[in-house]
């Protein structure tokens, strides 16, 4: 198989489409219209109360009170917002944009009390609420655990960036040392630089900015601005002396990861040096801080446990969702949980469940009669506020789109499938419909786009600017061919994600992508390949016919035809191994390696079998070398022998099966005796071969009957 | 070959899972035979296959069913899936008393297809076992998703695309029905089960 590059669509385009920022130009664009299609229900009589004003506990306190419920908001500090105040600096979220959606959700009558720490669930239900969510966040910020941590001049990201919110940190003129390669360090870093940090050091154990947690994007934005980031290192400690903090003693970090993939930080502890500071932020992460007078049952992260389907928490009655269960996650991941826990509370209330409205007529994606894609044109740059006018203010720094920007931004999306199978459609957590928002924008009309993202989320001005956006993850331009390869030989993540390509090595030729006419412009070829390429085709492609069986598929008549042909007569077995089989796919080496194996067990390799037909030597079962190489799908080898045989056979392959880099699949054929037993089962019983409950039943119809039958 | 074979899933699951073949013995009875598979083909049609296809020509999904009788030839091999077993004691016995001459086969549970077997008065022949998968297992598709790729015995299920599926499902872009026949439009032959497919999906998409 082949990808006609210069038809595919994925060439065509040039870096994933700036969703995020088309979604802020749609909220931008917010006349209010979607208001008169949005409804409140009767009031139920169901008090509910929510546990933090995060995007987790807005979201849910905002879809239950328009389903009727009394919804009051619980929040411990002076202001809404949880982290989406306290830790996403202003230059990135402006506070009025963030006012103003809160005020969208208070309008819509949710009742929010600041100042209001809950410190028992018990007393929340005595005061007469039925159900009670708890989307208190991840505030405690992490330590590293070594020496000389402990110090009033060492302190977390989180709590940085709360106190530079409420004007308690000053550090002007001072040296800052920031570890951490998340986005909050990013954060933390800018935020320094900006309160006039004289110079700001950012150390990290990753190696580089595609290693580091942090958005890549986030990490330019740093060192534009004069960040200075020391990567692959660890802490070793933190330096003292005269009373103050003096810097950090770092060690090289060898890995970040252990072979399996998991984060497992090595450093090599004879290689140090020292960085000087005055003051050392660590920003190495957060985890939830769930009072114990909650009750509510937590894990070994600290973050309350719950049932992932509904969200319901160990309590009856309580439901948790955001960063307090997931630890720190994104702004679009606690919206999702919150719209969960809407669902779940509603229906536990006697309620539907239904929380999703339908805030604009446009449900289609119109797509011109003529299609053309502005072919390579590269992704639209978001206009920044310059770095020359960002220090000692938090003005935002990403500017939006203008309108001529937005429009042909939303004219590069290919809306691959129309729209109905594009891979963004479904990579939204909370369910918002991209390409239809997308293509309403591309048509001019800002207000419906604003209402389809409104369908799904209450803050669509905040998600604008701070979304992680896993759709624009997912944009890898159609891509639709990927998920169809058996062989998972299908890659699109090439350079800037434009390419999708077929491993030409790992590809079966066994057609799928192809007859699924899944690609949108037929960009997908089906060559014909000569020897030795071509078995790969006459092996995995069911309806290539094999020359010499002229058997579609993989194998010989075998059981199917048993009353006819006799294959496995009275006192025989038949053992057939399927290489690859069920998904893996197999190199002939392996296939050589079975046949050897069943081979030394002296079997017969059935003489209309297409491995058969590629064995040189059919009493050792070498397969032609010119082959060896060569991947299918599967590749059967049958074979019959005596049924005393079979305990040598099963021997053979058990010590064949540990040499493989594939599976096999193992078939086992008898014919029955008169009361319909096969004597097979008892001999595989006494081997320990566990047989799977069902299997193909040869109801002996076929005629004429071979003459063992006859007689 | 053995593509009805080997199909993964609980008790409960593959007890609504029945694939029937028809198919000739070359060079033995292959004379006349596309005639006799046509006849097969419009036996489990009336009986309400949940699917059916040639595998040179395709399945129900893709192909209407007089495409499908049309271009049978006598190397064709033809199927039918049913998910209930008193539905294939009913086809058994209307297969027997047409008298064929062809080899048909069933897969499906061997409890069920026994008890089947018995109500159409037909006594087995001949089996196929299946004893498992061997050697690198770890390379192998989780679970759950091996009982819908399991249900092509070709391979042409892959375990992304039933996980694309889900994530759809889940996104609310489709349903499990919708998702199962795009599935089933892959796995040519037609022995693909759409029914038990959309039950697996919206476990899977929960």
């Amino acid at each position: 198989m082949r990808i006609d590059e210069n038809i595919c669509l994925s060439k065509k385009l040039n870096g994933a489409i700036s969703i995020r920022a088309l979604k802020r130009f749609a909220a931008e664009h917010d006349t209010g219209a979607w208001k008169k299609f949005s409804r409140k229900l009767p009031p139920t009589g169901n008090k509910i109360a929510i546990v933090g004003s995060g995007p987790a506990g807005l979201t849910a306190a905002y879809y239950l009170t328009k389903l009727g419920h009394t919804v009051t908001v619980f929040e411990a500090s002076g202001k809404t917002g949880g982290m989406m105040r306290w830790g996403i600096p202003d230059y990135r979220l402006p506070k009025d944009i963030l006012d103003k959606e809160i005020k969208e959700i208070v309008d819509a009558g949710v009742d929010i009390q600041t100042d209001k720490r809950i410190t028992s669930l018990d007393s929340l239900f005595e005061q007469g609420y039925k159900a009670i969510f708890l989307a208190v966040g991840a505030q405690r910020g992490l330590k590293l655990g070594v020496e000389g941590e402990n110090s009033p001049a060492v302190i977390d990201g989180v709590s940085f960036l709360r106190n530079v919110k409420t004007g308690a940190k000053t550090i002007s003129g001072k040296s800052v040392a920031v570890v951490g390669g998340g986005n909050v360090a990013i954060d933390v870093a800018l935020t320094a630089l900006r309160l006039g940090a004289r110079e700001v050091n950012t150390v990290c154990i990753e190696h580089n900015p595609e290693e580091m947690p942090a958005f890549t994007d986030e990490v330019k934005q740093a060192k534009d601005e004069g960040v200075k980031i020391d990567m692959g290192w660890g802490v070793k400690r933190i330096l003292h002396g005269e009373g103050k903090v003096k810097g950090l003693e770092l060690t090289r970090c060898v890995s970040v990861f252990d072979d399996f993939g998991k984060f497992k930080p090595c450093y090599a502890q004879n290689e140090t040096k020292t960085l000087d500071a005055d003051i050392v932020i660590v920003a190495i992460g957060q985890m939830p801080d769930i009072p114990d007078t909650f009750s509510t049952k937590t894990n070994a992260n600290h973050a309350l446990q719950i049932d992932t389907k509904t969200l319901a928490a160990s309590r009856e009655g309580v439901w948790a969702g955001g960063d307090a269960v997931t630890g720190p996650a994104s702004v679009i991941e606690a919206i999702a949980a919150g719209r969960k826990a809407a669902v779940s509370i509603d229906k536990y209330l006697g309620g539907k469940g239904k929380i999703d409205e339908k805030l604009t007529r446009a449900r289609r994606i119109i797509m011109p009669e003529t299609e053309s894609y502005p072919e390579g044109a590269a992704r639209v740059a978001v206009s920044l506020l310059p770095v020359a006018q960002r220090a000692g203010n938090f003005n935002e720094t990403e500017l939006g789109f203008e309108e001529s920007s937005a429009l042909t931004e939303s004219e590069r999306c290919l809306h691959c499938g129309e729209g109905i199978t594009s891979r963004c459609r479904y990579a939204c957590p909370a369910g918002i419909n991209v390409p239809l928002y997308i293509n309403l924008i591309k048509r001019g009309k800002y207000e419906d786009a604003l209402a389809i993202i409104r369908e799904k989320v209450p803050i669509p001005g905040v998600l604008g600017r701070v979304c992680s956006a896993p759709c624009e993850e997912a944009c890898t331009g159609c891509a639709m061919c990927v998920p169809f390869c058996p062989m998972n030989a299908i890659n699109a993540n090439g350079e800037m994600k434009k390419e999708v390509k077929i491993d030409f090595d790992e590809c079966a030729d066994c057609g799928v992508c192809f007859r699924a006419k899944i690609c949108p412009v037929n960009a997908i070829v089906d060559e014909v390949y000569q020897w030795p390429r071509s078995v790969r085709s006459a092996f995995s492609n069911p309806l290539v016919l094999h020359k010499e069986t002229r058997v579609p598929g993989r194998g010989t008549e075998e059981v199917k035809t048993n009353e006819v042909t006799g294959q496995f007569k009275k006192g025989y077995v038949g053992v057939t191994a399927e290489l690859g089989r069920p998904g893996v796919g197999a190199r002939f080496r392996d296939v050589e390696k079975v046949a050897q194996a069943l081979a030394r067990a002296h079997v017969i390799f059935a003489a209309n079998n297409p491995v058969t037909h590629m064995m040189t030597d059919k009493t050792t079962g070498k397969i032609n070398d010119e082959i060896l190489n060569e991947k299918v799908c599967s590749a059967m080898i049958e074979t019959t022998s005596p049924i005393e045989n079979l305990p040598n056979i099963i021997k053979e392959l058990q010590e064949v099966a540990g040499q493989l880099d594939t599976v096999f699949s193992l078939t086992i054929s008898s014919r029955l005796d008169e009361d319909g037993t096969a004597p097979c089962l008892k001999i595989l019983k006494e081997l320990d071969v566990s047989l799977y409950l069902n299997g193909k039943t040869n109801l002996g119809l076929g005629r004429p009957l071979f003459r063992e039958e006859s007689k | 070959m053995t593509h009805t074979l080997h199909r993964r899933g609980t008790r409960e699951s593959l007890n609504r899972d029945y694939v029937m073949l028809c198919i000739a013995a070359k060079g033995i009875n292959e004379d006349g035979a596309d005639e006799k598979m046509q006849e097969f083909l419009r036996t489990v049609i009336k009986y309400g296959a949940v699917n059916f296809g040639d595998m040179r020509t395709g399945n129900s999904f893709c192909c209407n069913p007089e495409e499908i009788i049309g271009k049978v030839t006598s190397t064709s091999i033809v199927h039918g899936v049913f998910t209930d077993r008193a539905t294939v004691a009913k086809v058994m016995r209307s297969l027997k008393k047409a008298d064929l001459g062809m080899s048909v086969v069933v897969s499906g549970p061997f409890a069920s297809v026994e008890e089947a077997c018995k109500e159409a008065g037909i006594v087995p022949h001949s089996r196929d076992f299946s004893a498992g998968i061997w050697g690198k297992i770890d390379r192998l598709a989780r679970p759950e998703l091996l009982e819908c790729t399991t249900m092509c015995g070709h391979a042409m299920i892959s375990a992304n695309l039933v996980e694309d599926i889900v994530k759809r499902i889940k996104a609310g872009v489709i349903n499990a029905r919708q998702g199962s026949l795009e599935i089933g439009r892959v796995c040519c032959c037609g022995i693909y089960n759409p029914e038990r497919a959309e039950r697996i999906l919206r476990k899977l998409a929960s």
